[in-house]
């Protein structure tokens, strides 16, 4: 998409979840994915005035980009919150069929924690680009690289996790 | 005559033999006899035992049984031979032989008798353990009996003859056609296996397809350990037991007086094949490539295509 | 032979150049290693790829809500679908499947190499005969 949408809501509703799953992946915590929603999307109303014809894309991303690199700087500076327990996951374990979902949740937990043991640049290389579906040129655009260090990045980020997918202990 | 033949004929040829472990099985190697023999074994898995006609000429050993459908096995230094009828299967390898080793030395030597002749018992120490037991007959220097044993003190294997004959009219001839290929040792080990484990040297090691053979010895027991990117058969195998330790899953299979043992590691498909006693091949494997984890990849196919 | 790494998770991606692509498949077709390293890549590639969608905390959506409802369910399929597309073009390049080494061939040679030292007693010939357990 290269033309810019008409409103912040049509943004919310058209990119809202691939931000919120990209932000979950980043972070691994759904209050903190949700409030960089947020703040992404205020960014977008703000900005969409100034939006230059071009990759609405690249441009959308980078603004996601420079909310997260904002907000954990921000974070950074104080104490932070224990996590919550997961609600979710006690919901599936008694629904019908929780075995299967469980099994998935599992899985999916497993993979989450590998990601989180990644460098940030790497992690994010990943998650833009296997979360998010993202060419390799809109992540260099986005994170404002050359499409070499993309790359590189996302090469080191899977050979890392598929490492730390490899040595993970099966309880 | 081979290399280390050489080195134990000069040593004799010299003053006083000191008794070594290599002397007695080097000249137990150049004596003439034929029997049948017994070997039983204690392993992990249970007991393992085979009984069959052996007999010894010329530097080679050859094992038989009366029946047509079990081949017929030949081994002399650098060569080993299976047949079945005509069907011949060979395997031709240099290297550099194992002379001397510093971990076994003779504890005690009792003279005695086996099957009505005069023999020698010979406890052989590795690092101070009773590891080996020879029973050394006095006439043609013929090792009768080889006992060996486990970290603990337990028998481990027990290879005797049954009987014993000086004449060796009587066995199967078995012709190795020429156009086997020598395997040569390369320089090159893999950089994953250490030098030395637990006593055990990397001595020597040969290019297979897409692969590594790397043969460790302490001097008496010994152990191919391969590396290779191909799958590995474990032939059809009852014996064959699936372990799982801290590290992995192993397939494991204890036959009479042989052991392998495969797995994939994060450098290939690996197999450890050797004569080596349950303690000393769990050493070895301690300090090769570990198996890989690949529980999580099985799990996440399974989830993704059943 | 030079072998290929990041190449080849750039390959997974679709996004080597027509040059890079033509030297990684004419590499892989001679080069087991590269192939086993491809699949290593596709793993890691895939195990993320399969992760569900997480739906966007309804708190969040301002409007017009059937859109994202429309997808609710987060779904392992459509990862199952993506994951098979990378695998089955990994899967064309493991074939033919290498021919396996037979173990009985591996022990003889064993056999061999120890019969060369005076001290290999306990590899000497054993028959696996007719007597066992």
């Amino acid at each position: 998409m290269n033309e810019a949408p008409l409103s912040w809501e049509e943004v919310a509703r058209t990119h809202g979840r691939k931000i919120y799953n990209y932000a979950y992946r980043l972070c691994g915590d759904p209050h903190d994915a949700a409030d960089l929603v947020q703040e992404v999307l205020l960014r977008v109303r703000k900005g969409l005035a100034d939006f230059q014809p071009g990759s609405f894309d690249g441009w959308l991303w980078r603004i996601t980009h420079n909310a997260f690199i904002d907000e954990m700087r921000r974070r950074q500076r104080r104490p932070t919150a224990p996590l919550p327990e997961s609600v979710d996951r006690w919901d599936i374990q008694s629904a019908p069929g929780a075995d299967e979902q469980l099994a998935a949740m599992r899985l999916g937990e497993e993979i989450q924690a590998a990601l989180m043991q990644l460098p940030y640049e790497f992690r994010e290389a990943v998650v833009m680009c296997d979360v998010v579906g993202l060419s390799y040129e809109e992540i260099a655009e986005a994170v404002a690289v050359p499409v070499g260090t993309v790359r590189s990045r996302i090469h080191r980020g899977r050979r890392l996790l598929r490492g730390a997918l490899s040595q993970e202990q099966v309880g | 005559m081979n290399l280390p033949a050489l080195l134990v004929a000069a040593v004799m040829a010299g003053t006083p033999v000191v008794p070594d472990l290599g002397g007695y099985l080097e000249r137990s190697s150049e004596a003439e006899f034929s029997g049948e023999q017994l070997v039983s074994c204690e392993t992990p898995d249970g007991s393992r035992s085979s009984v069959f006609n052996l007999a010894q000429l010329e530097g080679t050993v050859v094992a038989w049984e009366p029946d047509d459908e079990v081949p017929v096995m030949s081994v002399a230094p650098g060569v080993s031979v299976t047949a079945v009828g005509d069907e011949v299967e060979a395997s031709m390898v240099e290297g550099t032989p194992v002379v001397q080793s510093d971990h076994y030395t003779v504890g005690s030597t009792t003279g005695s008798s086996y099957l009505g002749r005069p023999v020698e018992e010979v406890s052989i120490l590795r690092d101070g353990t009773e590891r080996v037991r020879l029973v050394v007959d006095h006439a043609t220097d013929a090792v009768v009996r080889t006992s060996t044993y486990d970290g603990d003190g337990s028998l481990y294997c027990d290879r005797r003859l049954l009987s014993f004959d000086t004449d060796v009219s009587d066995v199967p001839e078995v012709v190795l056609s020429s156009d086997v290929d020598t395997a040569q040792p390369i320089d090159d080990a893999p950089a994953e296996l250490p030098e030395s484990i637990e006593g055990f040297s990397l001595v020597d090691t040969y290019s297979l397809a897409d692969g590594t053979l790397s043969y460790y010895s302490d001097g008496f027991f010994s152990a191919g350990v391969v590396m290779t990117d191909r799958p590995i058969d474990p032939d059809s195998d009852d014996g064959m037991v699936e372990v799982e330790d801290d590290t992995g899953a192993y397939r494991r299979s204890y036959q009479a007086g042989m052991v392998s043992v495969t797995w994939l590691s994060g450098s290939g498909n690996m197999a450890v094949i050797g004569d080596l006693p349950p303690d000393l091949l769990e050493a070895l494997l301690d300090d090769l490539p570990q198996p890989t984890q690949e529980n999580f990849f099985d799990r996440l196919w399974t989830r993704l295509f059943g | 032979m030079t072998h290929l790494d990041e190449l080849l998770s750039v390959y997974l991606d679709g996004e080597t150049t027509p040059a890079e692509s033509a030297r990684v498949q004419s590499h892989l077709s001679d080069c087991l290693k590269c192939r086993r390293r491809l699949m290593a890549f596709n793993e890691a590639r895939t195990a993320v790829r399969s992760l569900p969608t997480l739906e966007l905390p309804v708190a969040l959506v301002p409007a017009a809500p059937e859109i994202a409802r429309r997808r609710r369910r987060a779904t392992w399929l459509g990862a199952a679908a993506a994951a098979a597309a990378a695998f089955i073009a990994v899967a064309t390049f493991t074939a033919p499947t290498p021919e396996p080494i037979d173990i009985s061939d591996l022990s003889r040679q064993v056999r061999a190499r120890a019969a060369l030292d005076a001290g290999a007693g306990g590899l000497q010939v054993v028959l696996p005969s007719a007597v066992s357990e």
